[in-house]
């Protein structure tokens, strides 16, 4: 059974990408998950200058998901090369790097600073933090992510991925535009805008008052957006929002993810890429499918 | 040294209910038993919650680990109605907890189920080399407060090991009537503080910043504070159980959940 899949030239040996913002920066959970059975890792992701992140509490689950709002907490990206790049090399998965910037200026500083270093497999540009306060974001227009991918596309010849929003009227608009500037992959979905209410205290359960919504609440929809995006580009799409078993991500496969996200399921079981990885190959195996394409060819509709 | 931390199928050997909707739960693990510290924590996952729910060591007596609990959500409903025999899956132990120092007097402030990682503190306390060697006037004590008699809970246990109990309920059912922080403003006034001394608090948040205020007029007081945050992963990687400190946000779970109080006031 072959689990090889290819994101641009980024090669993975297995199809299980751990989300941004649900594994650390590095190698921090190295003594609780298994990372040779990880394809890829995305890191928190990574601004020019340090950031505190949002005021707390920053987390607060719901009845079905989980809405946080930690606000690109993370070092910079000088501290991040220094302190935390250098234990990436060490570990037997691929690194996806995710960046976020303020500005397109940013986003090239970004890249230049990171694109020379080995440990760095690929860039994941994160267009849709929905807790920066700002009014729009750059995946919820059309034109601002064509145009900055097609500038960055310049400056570097590792594999670039854009993480999309799943708040646009129109994801399909949203993935050709990805597609067109030419990046090599589309990550969706971030996290859906949010907001839980204490009665008691008439007070938002989290400091910054609205958040991103995640676990299996949003599994259906974000399936529903990444089957849109699928059927209407070429390059690969990376799928996932809500998945908690392998049967979740199964879906996603027969949507036409060509690998898949796992984001609020690490959180609770930092070795979730493990036991779904061994399903997804019982579960192949059973349906006499040799390789991915067979799997991803196979919804009937 | 911090311990390994790991990730435990456990069996629940028991739950029972102390008080109203105060609960204890118990079971067995030679790991937690020899790695864990006070004021360390264990991650639990339920199967009808998304996230896993913190709580700390109660105490540990022979290779059974007890955590007690008052039921205030979803998580502590569910781990409430669990049975001897079911599997609880934990990761742990995780924190950095109370350190034990050197000191002539311990003071431990509860308030409501603040009281929970005390007791597993005062048992190593009490274990410390230096507990022993004290002076005619030195004092072991526990200032427990809350709302009513209903939260009261483990009077006996810390009397077992020697700690002197002072209770304060808000509503007078039982002790006095008023706060925590009266009974430890009262407490500092007659001790022998020529002798060093250390409080160690689990309780509510506004509790903290009293007690702060109250401990910044000894110069012989050193306070350190358990605190509790919604949190994501409790292992140091989501960055979402921070709490505001002088030097900036701090993990709960990681930097936490002790922190020296000047850290934070």
């Amino acid at each position: 059974m072959n689990l090889a899949v290819n994101i641009g030239k980024l090669k993975l040996k297995n199809p299980i990408i751990c989300a941004s913002g649900t594994f650390g920066f590095g190698d921090e959970l190295k003594g609780l998950a298994d990372f040779s059975s990880i394809g890829a890792v995305v890191s928190k992701t990574i601004t020019v200058d340090p950031k505190e992140g949002n005021l707390p509490p920053r987390i607060y689950e719901t009845d079905c998901g989980v809405i946080n709002s930690i606000g690109l907490a993370n070092p910079g990206v000088d501290s991040f090369i220094k302190e935390k790049l250098p234990a990436l090399g060490k570990l037997q998965t691929k690194h996806i790097i995710s960046l976020g910037g303020f500005s397109e200026k940013e986003y090239k500083q970004l890249i230049k600073k990171l694109d020379k270093q080995k440990e760095v497999d690929a860039f994941e540009l994160n267009l849709s933090c929905p807790n920066l306060g700002k009014k729009k974001l750059i995946s919820q227009s059309q034109k601002l992510t064509y145009n900055l991918i097609k500038n960055l596309r310049k400056l570097t010849k590792k594999p670039l991925i854009a993480k999309v929003t799943p708040e646009v009227t129109d994801i399909i608009e949203i993935a050709k535009a990805v597609s067109d500037a030419g990046a090599d992959a589309v990550s969706m979905v971030n996290t859906y805008f949010s907001l839980a209410i204490d009665i008691e205290t008439k007070k938002s359960y989290l400091g910054n008052i609205s958040g991103g919504y995640s676990g299996p609440a949003i599994k259906p929809m974000s399936l529903y957006k990444v089957w849109q995006a699928a059927n209407s580009i070429d390059i690969p799409v990376i799928g996932g929002g809500g998945i908690t078993n392998y049967k979740d991500a199964i879906e996603f496969f027969l949507a036409g993810s060509t690998a898949v996200s796992l984001g609020t399921i690490n959180l609770a079981y930092p070795n979730a890429a493990e036991s779904i990885l061994a399903e997804i190959k019982k579960y192949m195996k059973k349906n006499k499918m040799k390789n991915l394409g067979n799997l991803r060819r196979s919804f009937n509709g | 040294m911090r311990a390994k931390v790991k990730q435990l199928k456990v069996e629940i050997k028991e739950v029972k209910k102390v008080k109203n909707d105060i609960f204890l739960l118990n079971f067995q693990s030679s790991y937690v038993a020899r790695a864990a510290q006070p004021g360390n924590f264990l991650h639990l996952k339920l199967k009808s919650t998304i996230l896993r729910r913190p709580l700390s060591i109660h105490r540990i007596k022979n290779n059974l680990i007890y955590m007690l609990f008052k039921v205030r959500g979803r998580g502590t409903r569910v781990l409430a109605k669990k049975k001897k025999n079911d599997q609880l899956d934990v990761i742990g132990p995780l924190g950095n907890g109370f350190k034990v120092k050197n000191g002539e007097n311990s003071i431990l402030v509860a308030g409501g189920i603040g009281v929970a990682p005390l007791l597993f503190l005062a048992q190593k306390l009490v274990k410390s080399p230096t507990f022993n060697v004290k002076r005619p006037t030195s004092k072991n004590i526990i200032l427990m407060g809350a709302r009513d008699r209903k939260e009261i809970v483990c009077e006996k246990e810390f009397k077992n090991l020697g700690f002197q109990v002072n209770i304060s309920t808000e509503d007078g059912s039982k002790g006095e009537k008023g706060f925590v922080t009266d009974l430890l403003k009262k407490r500092l006034r007659t001790l022998d503080l020529g002798l060093r001394t250390n409080v160690y608090v689990c309780g509510p948040k506004d509790m903290f910043y009293q007690i702060s205020k109250i401990v910044k007029n000894y110069e012989n007081v050193n306070t350190q504070l358990s605190f509790e945050q919604f949190m994501g992963c409790g292992v140091g990687v989501c960055c979402a159980c921070v709490i505001p400190a002088k030097a900036g946000y701090k993990k709960v779970c990681q930097d936490g959940p002790v922190f020296a109080l000047e850290k934070i006031y």
